[in-house]
């Protein structure tokens, strides 16, 4: 007996049925990001999926977006599901686009320097292969084993190189685009800069949550590969003289690849786990790239600045160790177990004042964590704030994700503003763009009239039940949250046997 | 990446098991909550990058399992299960899928290479089917079977191959001791499937003066199929069995070609006294080189140069994380054969190899899901430019094997002429002798 529904038939007729399925554990396993929703909330919203589908191409996607249309169903395009605000998971229901399926690098052009690439590749694989072919790639997340292009593109990211090389919007020359109603666009132009006049239709596209339309291919520019890449490491006393030193840099005209963060408590968590690390104040992480030469004479600039501030150079071992471990911040999520991250951009002029401020909101909340960041360009300074919850107490942990708009709010009071909006932050959209959102109101209107291409993100946050979250609503509720964590208990680690199981028994 | 799923998944026509799998928890809890579900692993996986569904990864493992052992939530406790599984859509999950899901892996162990948290995989993905298996989950119907054929006196093996059979290609030409300080403990893939491969160890052994034997008929399937598969309860009387025999014939070493034998032979030790020494073959012949008590004297034939060195995953990897990987001991024997001047290497090599496709005991549930973790690997040899795969492992060079014949199928009517060696490293330090 075929107890298959209608829309698999369907879809499987359009992509072979080994490229779908509706099986209950496939469609839970597409329910989730690194949001840490609780269960509870796939009551609210309709996590889980109604089926998934892994397409080959533009093509195949263009035609589940015209049935899509046609049958009213939301479409939820997914890359690595890296992302830790429900961008990637379903409010109603409907279709996954699992674009991991489509992977494949297109065209790599040394002569002018390009790269076509499917957008379900990771990063890490991206820039692997590249630079075993001479050339680099300009910036990545720090998730780049896990993230996908398409994803950062649709998140806008800043990442590691960004300090150098831009964020994801500095790097795309031209995306190939599908539309909701399965019109398959160019934004750019693969070979030349997409400037002079004309709307960017390339701009629109970075950032939008996969609102807008899917991702099919992305060029990107890439640059030669650099004769070394050296990272360098400075300790420090406190966050605040490595704020300091990290303010006197960004004032010069050195040019590091990336500039990251990290205040003691970051390594007081891995010495909770049976960690080698060391005990400081803070850690500054400079990594220089280009020619060897060149590079000498940044490195010593840069460390004499440094020392300026109080800050000490380490070891070429542990600054590499250091560099090599920019992939696993983390870690410290075994000691909860469970983690909240709170994004935020700062002006860099206010890093100083920001770090005291992320440090005191961890206090007032009495969560244990840590702040850390990176530099995304000489003005801005991205925090990414981190606390350990429990998963276990789902009461304490849905208090814990205040620390989300607590930092957020401190991040308006210093002239910032939060990162991301997903599935439950678009109250913040209106905060930082005011009447602007009306106009992005209009444009999503007039491209996705059926309000099919990842409904429930970005532009307004809405419950399955169609009720809509008003921005003022989520700010009072994570309000109360807030005010509950801070009655509660002191945050303890709660695991009990939280190294990891020693090797050779 | 033209991206297949592999959907010819032995069909289980069997009862859904109902454990109670939320009291009976899993061993090592703290790594299934530890996770993020940051994805690093999915990207080094073989069976996602043949697959591409988020079921068949690390991450959609653990994400599983977390699920499965999960309490209810607090809808669920007041409005009633049913209720909210109809409102979620969530609905139920079978767990003998769920099993086919687990199952489908070939336990190399290369995602701890990569995962966030340090999850020891290469131990946490056979304790889990441990579990399951004591929880009434049954494993793939093959894996039953050769539990029972181990089990049964007339086998001793997995294959239901003869007991008799087992020493029929060497009886007669070597007279070997009845005890010895050295036992080869030749395993059954090589037993009854690698003859060449025993024949060419025996052939090296003899040559280098060895004072070895082996256990002959006596010689009992090491017993890695019952824990790979996690049913162990019949590993205790295996491990007590075989080590009883080493220890009738007054070894102190035991030498075995087949990592799968080696690192059987390892857990032995949490179930019998073990006083003797393990080795794998290529660490004694690697010695014998040294001490300049063992010398090759033929050129290894030009035409199946270049060569290129497969780590075989439970020899490298996954015996590192359990203490001590053997990587260069077959490279440094390749090295001492007269015409090798240069050992070509895959891309990922050592701690990051990739599986030949043949490891887990996968073969016994998907087997052309394995052929095409094979067939890349190939891919990857040819692109190399590499005229012979050499490993160090019966199996991997079986699957190997079979990969070049399918190859072969597919290339028959192309132009291009496909040609392809496949040794293990004892089988060539016997024809350089
Ligand atoms: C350890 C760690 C470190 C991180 N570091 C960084 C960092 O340095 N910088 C940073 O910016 N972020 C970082 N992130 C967040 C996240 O990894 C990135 O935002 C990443 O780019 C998301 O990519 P993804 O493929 O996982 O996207 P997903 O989570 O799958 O999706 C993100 C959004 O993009 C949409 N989308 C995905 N693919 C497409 C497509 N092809 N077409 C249309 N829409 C699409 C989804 O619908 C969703 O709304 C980090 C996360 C972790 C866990
Ligand atoms: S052990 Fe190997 S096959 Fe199994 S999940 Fe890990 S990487 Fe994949
Ligand atoms: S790499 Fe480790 S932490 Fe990340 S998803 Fe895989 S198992 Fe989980």
């Amino acid at each position: 007996m075929d107890v298959s529904s209608e829309i698999y038939k369907d879809l499987s007729h359009m992509v072979g049925k080994e490229r779908v399925s509706e099986s209950n554990l496939d469609r839970l396993l597409y329910s989730h990001d690194l949001a840490p929703l609780p269960k509870e909330m796939s009551l609210a919203f309709k996590t889980i999926p109604d089926i998934v589908v892994k397409p080959r191409d533009a093509i195949d996607v263009s035609r589940i977006m015209k049935y899509a249309v046609e049958n009213d169903i939301p479409v939820i395009p997914r890359g690595g599901a890296t992302w830790a605000f429900g961008g990637a998971v379903p409010a109603f229901g409907g279709i996954v686009l699992d674009i991991g399926s489509m992977q494949e690098i297109l065209d790599v052009n040394k002569e002018n320097l390009f790269v076509t690439v499917e957008p379900g590749i990771n990063w890490k694989k991206l820039y692997d292969t590249l630079l075993s072919k001479d050339l680099l790639i300009g910036a990545y997340p720090s998730s780049a084993p896990g993230a996908s292009v398409g994803g950062w593109v649709n998140t806008g990211g800043v990442g590691v190189g960004s300090y150098k090389y831009g964020g994801i919007d500095q790097l795309i020359r031209s995306l190939e685009v599908v539309l909701s109603d399965g019109t398959i666009i160019t934004t750019g132009c693969k070979n030349v800069l997409n400037n002079s006049s004309g709307y960017n239709l390339t701009d629109l596209f970075i950032g939008s949550e996969g609102t807008l339309g899917i991702i099919t291919k992305v060029t990107l520019k890439v640059f030669p590969a650099p004769e070394e890449i050296r990272p360098t490491s400075f300790v420090f006393r406190d966050l605040e003289e490595a704020g300091e030193a990290i303010h006197a840099l960004t004032r010069t005209n050195i040019t590091p690849y990336h500039i990251a963060f990290l205040d003691g408590a970051h390594y007081d968590l891995l010495r909770e786990l049976d960690k080698d690390s060391p005990k400081i104040g803070a850690m500054v992480n400079i990594t220089f790239s280009g020619d060897t030469r060149i590079i000498d004479i940044q490195d010593k600039t840069t460390e004499k600045i440094m020392a300026e501030y109080g800050g000490k150079k380490t070891t070429k071992e542990f600054a590499d160790h250091e560099w090599d471990e920019r992939f696993f911040e983390s870690k410290a999520r075994r000691l909860g177990p469970g983690l909240i991250v709170g994004e935020s951009f700062c002006p860099l002029s206010k890093i100083v004042d920001m770090s005291k401020r992320s440090q005191g909101v961890l206090k007032k909340l009495k969560m244990k964590g840590a702040v850390v960041g990176t530099v995304a360009d000489p003005n801005t300074a991205l925090f990414m704030t981190y606390a350990i919850s429990n998963e276990h107490k789902l009461i304490k942990n849905m208090a814990s994700m205040a620390l989300v708009k607590k930092l957020a709010d401190e991040a308006f009071k210093v002239g910032g503003r939060p990162g991301g909006f997903g599935l439950l932050f678009s109250g913040n959209l209106k905060k930082i763009h005011g009447k602007g959102v009306f106009v992005m109101d209009d444009i999503k209107s007039a491209l996705d009239p059926h309000y099919i291409m990842n409904p429930g993100k970005l532009i307004e946050s809405t419950t399955r039940f169609g009720i809509p979250i008003p921005g003022f609503a989520m700010a009072a509720g994570m309000n109360i949250l807030a005010f509950m964590k801070r009655m509660m208990p002191a945050d303890k680690i709660g695991m009990k046997n939280h190294g990891t199981k020693k090797k050779n028994e | 990446m033209e991206q297949k799923r592999k959907m010819n998944e032995t069909n289980l026509i069997q009862k859904e098991p109902k454990p109670n799998l939320v009291r009976n928890k899993p061993p090592h809890l703290d790594d299934i909550y530890a996770c993020l579900q940051c994805g690093y692993c999915n990207s080094v996986c073989p069976i996602y990058r043949e697959t591409g569904w988020e079921s068949l990864t690390p991450r959609g493992k653990v994400f599983l399992l977390k699920h499965l052992i999960g309490k209810d939530s607090f809808f669920d406790k007041i409005l009633g299960k049913k209720i909210t599984d109809y409102l979620t859509g969530r609905g139920q999950i079978s767990l003998n899928e769920a099993m086919t899901k687990i199952y489908t892996c070939t336990l190399c162990s290369r995602c701890e290479t990569i995962c966030h948290v340090d999850i020891d995989f290469h131990e946490y993905w056979e304790e889990i089917r441990k579990w399951m298996v004591e929880n009434g989950i049954k494993p793939p119907p093959n894996t039953i079977d050769m539990y029972n054929y181990i089990a049964n006196e007339e086998y001793k093996n997995p294959f239901m191959e003869p007991l008799p059979k087992r020493d029929e290609w060497y009886r007669d030409d070597y007279q070997l001791p009845e005890t010895a300080d050295i036992i080869y403990f030749i395993g059954c893939m090589t037993s009854y499937h690698e003859y060449q491969l025993l024949l060419n160890t025996l052939k090296v052994f003899s040559s280098s003066g060895l004072d070895f034997t082996t256990l002959g008929t006596d010689e009992m399937c090491c017993g890695a199929i019952n824990t790979l598969s996690g049913q162990w309860d019949n590993f205790k009387n295996i491990a007590e069995y075989n080590v009883g025999q080493i220890e009738k014939r007054g070894a102190t070493q035991v030498v075995t070609g087949c990592p799968g034998c080696y690192r059987a032979f390892k857990k032995y030790r949490k179930f019998a006294k073990c006083n003797f020494k393990l080795l794998h073959t290529t660490e004694v012949i690697a010695e014998l080189i040294e001490g300049e008590k063992l010398k090759f004297t033929k050129e290894f034939k030009e035409k199946n140069l270049p060569i290129v060195y497969h780590d075989p995953c439970e020899l490298g990897r996954v015996s590192d994380y359990e203490g001590k990987g053997i990587f260069e001991a077959p490279r440094y024997i390749l090295k001492n054969i007269p015409g090798i001047d240069n050992i070509l290497e895959f891309p990922n090599n050592r701690m990051d190899g990739i599986c030949c496709g043949g490891g887990g005991g996968l073969k016994a549930l998907n087997y052309d899901l394995t052929i095409d973790i094979t067939l890349r690997r190939i891919d990857e040899a040819i692109e190399l430019g590499a005229n012979t795969i050499v490993s160090a492992c019966p199996n991997c060079k079986a699957q190997i094997g079979n990969g070049v014949e399918m190859k072969k199928e597919q290339m028959i009517d192309s132009e291009e002429k496909f040609k392809m060696k496949v040794m293990d490293v004892l089988d060539i330090a016997a024809k350089s002798l």
